[in-house]
């Protein structure tokens, strides 16, 4: 509920303040535009304007999202302001978000990282408040960096006097202060500080001599000197611009009342108290009474009545929020007041409910106070909805009793275990004694000897640990073009994977009238025609009782084949085979440690291992004539145009047919949160899932069928059979689907996770390894 | 009884009326995107998709649009950005020659160039075609043609290189959202 009033709050903030006072000031002809090089604004602030789409001309001006009104210099004060209060909501909100997702309540690294991420990003616009009570998520030095920016006063006479643009920056720690800090935790050091910065009071604060009694159990309270690359908030990313309403923003996690979480330990030296129960009076002592809110401001803006108008997608929009909570947080506002009989009920005082109970709710008296129209029964519900909010903080900090189900447990972060290397002579020696015919263990020599780390060790430490059965056979390959992999547990827990490898493209032509040839490389496998619903379509290549007219030498292989009806069975050479039988490994392990549900970052992993593989057989052969024309291309546009290859990757995989890309997994962020909501939801989601994957499976055989159709490889009436039959596989999938156990929904996800916590770490790796081979080349980066 | 019905009526008017004020007023900004670094803005084609990563040269925005009709290419748009500061950096001249340069291992080829005007500043724009295999990992994989509209805008020595790509077959309906999409992207800050 806490969480309604914030989102409606920000509602009315986003959608009605913003829109109302700037046009009617700018009709003022006296008052001078804004300008940021002779006002010189500090950088935060910069990017708050433009994170809020206020353009910043090139000669200084500032311009309205339209980009109709210059902002003028009157105004520039109160819009800040307004950005800054909207920006302390919407973090407040993620946070919250994060916290309540939290089945347990125990944040894990991932969160906490997340939570911190949040909070840095926002640091210089909180107040001395928020930022006492958020000061736990960080160490001291990481305080004492982020507290040079001065904090935001809402009272502060000069709102510009914060340290601009190009201002020098503060001097850096003196030497021995970690130390000091470490000897003496209780004693603040001395600093000495430059005098324009309002740093002084926040040192002496207590939310510098508080630790950080919220940081995991590996992080020490104990203060060790961290460096900046190492730290995991010294660097963050920047932060991914919302996505408006173009994409479709998850549903909110389902609210899981039975995890009830252990209490957190306050460490010894914190001087604030574990959280503790306040009553709601307390918590909404910073209200004002109605009567003041009503008569307190003279701004009649009327926004009571607006409050209930502000549109669901705005919300979502600006928030970034599930549709349903910003709905949610309307009606909240809309609903009448059953009774204040809650009001009585006590407010858990937690690391956000404390911030949002006195700075937050600070925040929306300042809202509200401008609304002269507003209605006792606005400031009512307020209340109510502060107090039924202890709900939250008591499921957030194990008040409650567990009721329900047995909780879930809780995902675990993962990391990439540390990558065992395989020297050349140790794989050569186990080469000799491994089952594996002759043309295998030709294509491993191969990677053993020329593929790149760390793809190399990867993919060998698949074949040494496993042992993966590798066939080479074009009638193994199903719907594949070039490699194939397949990977069961069996009983005793064991995996068994074969990886089957295409020697031969079958190529065929057909001709429309006189104006267009189509080509097509088709599938060998009689029983990928089966899946699409068609016949196997009359060329001769595909028939194997038939004899080929003459054998030679072409762009698809040394000894192609080639028939009566032109049609080509070509051979692909051993070096191209390497990098297939590279790429199915890693599938494997792509399989086998969970990020295979991730398709684009599989995929480009494998392509960047499979193209450094033949890059280094084609510096030795000073050639790449040993590429079949289709791959060619696609190398020489890895290794002469990257982002044209990636390009290519994408807009390919995100294809119907592919349908391998996932628009719910992008963006790390929106990936977890997607995971962790479908977790909760255990057994549906994964029925869900599984429903889902079927309906993508069965349309992307539609439009493979009609990919033959149009090029004429099947006729229109064995196309509308295919349909048919395809819709009828539908029905009977639909008819006979099970809803998975909750075990196997719970195993499901959590490996997805698993694969979704290493997947960062993949692409570095990935990327590093490019870069580096682009470094040692010199090649240029040509678009 | 009556009043109080009136009352209520007229609450619910005032409410939708409101509701519609704000939503119309909302309307305006609902597909724009502001990079996650901060430096340009633009205006997405409804019902697209944008997400962004790093590369070597900076960063790169896909924008995912509609797919193609037999489903094996999805039309987008691809923002890459080119920092003169980066190793490995090609000079605009340059980049455009490598850009048109044809291709006859795929069949590339390229349309003069000329110049269009977007919203803060003028583009280098010009059209390619090429051959590729669709899907390129599955099959069946049919050759199809391939057709990008490509716009560079420099920024001092680097440039953003913005490209739609789609198959050949419904390049034509994408004609003017990109002139659209052109002219909504504002280089951001000073």
């Amino acid at each position: 509920m806490r969480r309604l009033i914030l989102a409606s709050i920000f509602l009315w903030n986003q959608s009605v303040f913003a829109a109302l006072p700037m046009d009617a000031r700018l009709e003022n002809p006296s008052d001078p535009f804004y300008n940021v090089k002779a006002d010189p604004l500090p950088r935060p602030v910069i990017h708050l304007l433009m994170d809020n789409h206020y353009f910043v001309h090139s000669d200084g001006s500032i311009w309205s999202p339209s980009r109709k009104e210059e902002i003028r210099k009157s105004q520039i004060r109160v819009l800040i302001r307004r950005l800054k209060s909207t920006e302390r909501l919407k973090a407040m909100l993620k946070i919250d978000l994060i916290l309540s997702e939290n089945p347990n309540g125990h944040l894990t690294p991932d969160e906490l990282k997340k939570v911190r991420h949040i909070l840095k990003d926002v640091w210089p616009f909180f107040t001395i408040d928020n930022r006492k009570h958020f000061s736990r998520y960080f160490s001291r030095e990481e305080l004492y960096s982020l507290n040079l920016t001065p904090p935001d006063e809402d009272s502060d006479p000069d709102l510009l006097s914060q340290a601009p643009l190009g201002t020098p920056p503060p001097p850096p720690l003196p030497a021995g202060f970690l130390s000091q800090i470490q000897a003496s935790p209780e004693s603040a050091p001395a600093i000495p500080l430059a005098p324009q910065q309002a740093f002084a009071p926040i040192q002496n604060s207590p939310l510098v001599a508080s630790p950080a009694p919220f940081l995991p159990q590996t992080q020490s309270p104990a203060l060790t000197p961290v460096s900046p690359s190492n730290s995991e908030v010294a660097a963050p990313p920047p932060v991914e611009a919302p996505l408006v309403s173009q994409s479709p923003m998850p549903a909110p996690v389902a609210t899981q009342t039975a995890a009830a979480p252990a209490l957190p330990s306050a460490p010894a030296l914190a001087v604030k108290p574990s959280p503790q129960l306040i009553s709601p009076s307390n918590a909404l002592s910073s209200l004002p009474p109605a009567a003041a809110v009503a008569a307190g401001s003279g701004a009649a803006l009327g926004q009571a009545s607006s409050l209930a108008a502000v549109p669901v997608a705005a919300a979502t929009h600006a928030l970034s929020l599930p549709a349903s909570v910003a709905a949610q947080a309307v009606s909240a506002v809309r609903a009448p007041i059953s009774s204040p009989a809650a009001i009585s009920q006590p407010l858990v005082h937690s690391p956000v409910s404390t911030a949002i109970s006195s700075s937050t709710a600070k925040a929306s008296v300042e809202v509200f106070n401008s609304s002269a129209t507003l209605s006792q029964v606005t400031v009512a519900s307020i209340r109510q909805a502060l107090a039924s909010s202890s709900v939250i903080g008591s499921r957030e900090y194990g008040v409650s009793k567990p009721k329900g189900p047995t909780p879930l447990p809780p995902l675990k972060s993962y990391a990439l275990p540390p990558l065992s290397a395989v020297s050349p002579a140790d794989f050569e020696k186990f080469l000799l004694s491994a089952p594996y015919s002759e043309d295998p263990k030709g294509l491993l020599r191969l990677i053993n000897t020329d593929a790149q780390e760390p793809f190399r060790s990867r993919a060998l430490n698949i074949v040494m640990n496993l042992m993966p059965a590798i066939v080479i056979d074009s009638d193994q390959m199903g719907k594949e073009a070039h490699q194939k992999t397949f990977l069961k547990q069996n009983s005793e827990g064991r995996f068994e994977a074969t990886v089957a490898i295409n020697p031969n493209p079958v190529l065929a032509s057909k001709r429309e009238f006189i104006f267009e040839d189509w080509k097509a490389m088709l599938p060998v496998s009689s029983a990928a025609y089966q899946t699409m619903g068609v016949p196997v379509p009359s060329v001769a290549a595909l028939d194997l009782s038939a004899r080929p007219d003459k054998v030679e030498s072409g762009d698809w292989g040394t000894k192609t084949q080639i028939y009566s009806d032109g049609s080509e069975r070509g051979n692909y050479s051993s070096f191209e085979m390497a990098g297939f039988l590279l790429h199915g490994l890693l599938e494997l392990e792509a399989q086998i440690e969970g990020w295979s549900a991730f398709p684009y970052q599989e995929q480009s992993y494998a392509y960047s291992a499979q193209m450094l593989l033949y890059a280094q057989i084609k510096d030795g052969a000073k050639t790449a004539d040993f590429l079949d024309p289709q791959m060619r291309a696609l190398f020489e546009d890895w290794l002469n145009h990257p982002a044209r290859f990636h390009d290519f990757i994408i807009h390919s995989l995100a294809s119907g047919q592919n349908s391998l890309w996932d628009l719910r997994h992008i963006g790390p962020s929106r990936r977890d949160y997607f995971i962790r909501k479908s977790y909760v939801a255990c057994p549906k989601s994964l029925g869900k899932e599984n429903a889902l994957k079927e309906s993508e499976s069965i349309d992307s055989t539609k439009k493979e069928a009609m990919s033959l159709a149009k090029a004429h490889f099947v006729s229109e009436s064995d196309f509308e059979r295919a349909l048919n039959s395809l819709d009828f596989r539908a029905t009977a999938i639909e008819a006979n689907k099970k809803i998975p156990s909750r075990r196997e929904c719970i195993n499901y996800w959590q490996k997805e996770f698993m694969g979704s916590n290493i997947l960062n770490q993949l692409m570095d790796e990935a990327a590093l390894a490019e870069k580096n081979f682009r470094e040692k080349t010199g090649a240029p980066y040509v678009p | 009884m009556f009043l109080k019905r009136i009352g209520k009526k007229l609450g619910l008017l005032t409410a939708i009326l409101l509701l519609g004020c704000s939503a119309f007023a909302g309307s305006d900004n609902s597909t724009d995107y502001v990079s996650p670094w901060r430096d340009f803005s633009c205006t997405l084609p409804k019902g697209w998709v944008a997400f962004s990563e790093k590369d070597q040269m900076g960063y790169v925005v896909h924008i995912l649009g509609p797919d193609d009709p037999t489903g094996v290419y999805r039309t987008g748009i691809d923002i890459h950005w080119f920092d003169s500061s980066r190793p490995g950096f090609v000079p605009l001249t340059k980049a455009v020659e490598g850009m048109r340069a044809s291709d006859s291992l795929t069949g590339r080829s390229s349309t003069l160039l000329r110049v269009v005007r977007g919203a803060d500043t003028f583009a280098r724009m010009f059209e390619i075609n090429e051959n590729r295999w669709l899907p390129s990992e599955r099959l069946p994989s049919i050759k199809k043609h391939l057709h990008s509209y490509v716009a560079i805008l420099p920024r001092g020595r680097s440039y953003w290189i913005i490209t739609l790509s789609s198959t050949r077959s419904v390049y034509l309906d994408y004609r003017d959202t990109f002139i659209d999409f052109l002219r909504s992207f504002n280089p951001m800050g000073y």
